[in-house]
């Protein structure tokens, strides 16, 4: 069963994709939060196919739209960490009351697996796994911003994101490693990073289970074995609460 | 405005569509072909701002993802051109217009034009933005291509053995941005100034297009070089003043592609219609 969805958060507009079995009851929710931008565009089907994923073993997996991104409507200004993580928070709690009687976790990849790490304290969320998480997200934006003035020096057609599409000043207000490593340490539910091998992986507070799969982040360019272990560590929450 | 998402079937699969509807009676229809590896929003939000501005109009506006992207990501790729076709005559069913206008971006010329082909009474207009013309693609093969062709088949051969033991533990592989166009849809591509003038010859071609664009000196020398009596018409976009040299912002697409559907549908672009009357309008019709 599929559905769209519109859930309100603050002044803005999330669309969320359903993805639940049929007609038998889900045995677990899963929110998965995408990345961001237009490296979030070219992982967004890896997105719909892990929610698809969680459908198919039984659970139901409800994928969001950032605000200010694809069909999610931003009407404040730019985009910050607070609105990001308030969008994954409402879009929870629309999943939650979809099917109140379910465990929901958190799925983030890159950018959304830095929310998914933000909002675990609010969320009470089962469990979280967080898919190559930005822990350093500072260093990842500069990194997109040169790559993105490279390319125009080597004659591309288009100066950053394409379309003028750039990074929103609230996204660059500088937040440090500690906040994201805190928020991981402190956290109470069962904790996931599911990550390659390549490159050389920043350290992980003792309460976070570290997976790793062979390969490269960078010249992955099909990460279905990233979505294999990923599938296979967000039905552990479920095998516990059932 | 109304923003309606919805889930269509189709033969290839279930396909993602976005409908804006104007707040009062329709006054046209106008489905939006993104660019290949593109979304329904489009970059920046293109299509979704594009999307806003025409519903004020009273023009009803549709974006769907093209079966193996986004939301409609499940779709079986060898349908793809019948996938993409039955979501517009669902369109058309929607709305009850009969005629479409198109706006196609770069790639999205290949499925406007299968539809002008196939049934140009059932198409109002199009709008090309930023043509694919490939004139890289007539350059013959120097002995450097051709051993960096040799070395990559050398490669994909080495890593065949691999590759099949990855396929049978985690199945087959998704769809990335490179199979989101199948190659019977990409391949017209390669001819895109000869696609252009067969739209022309069937329904009203519009193009835009900006001074830094590759195929815009292409462009111009087809507005030249096309007879008077096809319909054609090439509008050049300014480019952000901060960055001259540069690709134009959504600001600069969605601005003359507005104008351009006013004008095809005879509308009224500086009176937009106001919410009392598109409510009496409403009432008069029910």
């Amino acid at each position: 069963m599929r559905e769209c969805l519109w859930t309100v958060s603050g002044s803005d507009q999330v669309y969320g994709s359903l993805y639940a079995p049929w007609p038998k009851e889900p045995s677990q929710g899963v929110l998965v939060l995408p990345h961001w931008g237009r490296d979030g565009r070219y992982l967004l089907e890896w997105c719909h196919r892990v929610a698809l994923g969680v459908a198919r073993y039984g659970g139901c997996a409800l994928l969001l739209h950032w605000p200010g991104t694809e069909d999610s409507e931003r009407r404040g200004g730019a985009t910050g960490y607070d609105d990001l993580v308030l969008a994954a928070l409402s879009t929870l709690g629309r999943g939650r009351e979809r099917f109140p009687s379910l465990s929901w976790s958190l799925s983030g990849v890159r950018l959304g697996g830095t929310v998914a790490a933000l909002a675990l304290g609010a969320s009470d969320a089962a469990g979280a796994v967080l898919v190559e998480p930005e822990l350093d997200p500072q260093a990842y934006l500069r990194e997109r911003e040169r790559r993105a003035r490279a390319s125009y020096v080597r004659g591309y057609p288009h100066l950053g994101w394409g379309f003028y599409e750039k990074v929103p000043s609230q996204l660059r207000d500088p937040m440090s490693r500690e906040v994201i490593y805190d928020s991981l340490a402190t956290a109470r539910c069962p904790l996931t990073v599911v990550r390659y091998a390549g490159p050389a992986p920043a350290e992980l507070p003792s309460n976070v289970r570290d997976r790793r799969v062979p390969g490269h982040r960078v010249y992955s360019t099909d990460h279905r074995r990233l979505r294999w272990e990923t599938l296979r560590a967000l039905r552990r929450p479920a095998k516990a609460a059932s | 405005m109304r923003i309606e998402p919805g889930l269509v079937e189709t033969s290839a699969g279930v396909v993602g569509t976005i409908t804006t509807w104007p707040s009062g009676v329709p006054k046209g229809a106008l489905a939006i072909l993104p660019g290949g590896g593109s979304t329904r929003a489009g970059l920046d939000q293109v299509w979704v701002k594009l999307a806003g501005q025409l519903a004020p109009l009273g023009v009803t506006s549709l974006r769907f993802d093209y079966p193996g992207s986004g939301e409609s990501h499940s779709c079986r790729m060898s349908r793809w051109c019948q996938g993409t076709s039955e979501v517009l005559h669902w369109f058309r069913g929607q709305t009850g217009q009969d005629r479409l206008a198109l706006v196609a971006m770069c790639a999205g010329l290949a499925p406007a034009y299968r539809e002008v082909v196939r049934s140009p009474g059932s198409v109002l207009g199009v709008a090309m933005v930023m043509a694919p013309f490939y004139p890289y693609m007539e350059v013959p093969a120097s002995p450097m291509s051709l051993y960096r062709q040799a070395r990559r088949a050398a490669g994909s051969a080495r890593r065949g053995a691999n590759r099949l033991l990855a396929r049978a533990r985690f199945g087959p592989p998704d769809p990335s941005l490179n199979t989101i166009l199948p190659k019977e849809a990409v391949a017209g591509l390669a001819h895109g100034e000869e696609l252009l003038v067969e739209i022309s010859k069937s329904v009203p071609l519009w193009a835009l297009s900006t001074a830094s664009d590759s195929a815009g000196a292409a462009l111009a020398a087809l507005h030249d070089r096309l007879s008077a009596g096809l319909a054609y018409q090439l509008e050049l976009a300014s480019s952000p003043p901060q960055d001259p040299g540069a690709f134009p912002g959504a600001e600069q697409v969605v601005a003359p592609v507005t104008r351009w559907a006013a004008r095809l549908f005879g509308l009224r672009e500086d009176e937009p219609e106001r919410e009392e009357d598109a409510l009496e309008r409403e009432m008069e019709a029910s």
